[in-house]
């Protein structure tokens, strides 16, 4: 599998949202923890929407949740 | 691990049980009909068939009895959404499940255009069925522990 050319912020931005749960995270946004887990690691890189929604959910724009290093 | 994890370790070992004791029970009947050509055909093309809801049943079978052992065990609710990712990762076992299988049927047809008996060219076809759906699960498996 090719490196992952799309990183994220999502653990910082957790743990500075007083220690966000994956489980609430994945609640708000509507998929399951495995999938948080799964975009954390980098194992899986999520649709436009659902990057607008996890980003709507930290109150942040979307380059400062995810960045893409060509 | 986590519940889909769980889940497709359990279908995979489940579907390699039922397809092993399903394809030793139509060799033995096989052998013990000492079938003609005529109805050699008829015998792959019932076993074929009845395969598919064999393989159904025991599917919902268990998943019942998964989804009951599950929250009995872990306390953990089954997951009620299917999201991207699973559906994703359903999509892309479904191809592989189809090529594997596409390329199964290319070898069926090969071994009739080689004059081969008709019962190899059933009995291929029914190896590769099994051999698809143990491709389809490895496959969920193995992309949700490692993404896709």
């Amino acid at each position: 599998m090719s490196k992952p050319q799309i990183s994220n912020n999502i653990r910082k931005l957790r743990f500075n949202m007083n220690e966000m749960t994956q489980q609430e995270l994945a609640d708000k946004v509507g998929v399951s923890r495995q999938t948080i887990v799964a975009i954390e690691k980098g194992n899986y890189s999520p649709s436009l929407e659902l990057a607008f929604k996890i980003a709507l959910v930290f109150n942040e724009p979307l380059e400062e949740v995810f960045s893409y290093t060509p | 691990m986590f519940y889909q994890e769980r889940r497709e370790g359990v279908y995979l070992i489940s579907n390699i049980l039922v397809s092993v004791v399903y394809l030793g029970f139509v060799l033995q009947q096989y052998q013990a009909l000492g079938l003609t050509s005529d109805n050699d055909i008829r015998f792959w093309g019932a076993s074929i068939l009845i395969f598919i809801p064999v393989q159904i049943v025991t599917r919902i079978l268990i998943h019942i009895i998964f989804s009951i052992m599950n929250t009995v065990v872990t306390k953990e609710e089954e997951p009620t959404i299917m999201d991207e990712f699973d559906k994703r990762i359903e999509l892309k076992s479904a191809l592989n499940f189809y090529h594997t299988f596409m390329f199964g049927f290319v070898m069926a047809m090969v071994a009739v255009a080689l004059n081969q008996p008709t019962s190899v060219m059933f009995f291929i076809l029914m190896i590769t069925i099994v051999i698809a759906g143990f491709v389809g699960d490895i496959s969920q498996l193995y992309y949700y522990r490692k993404g896709v």
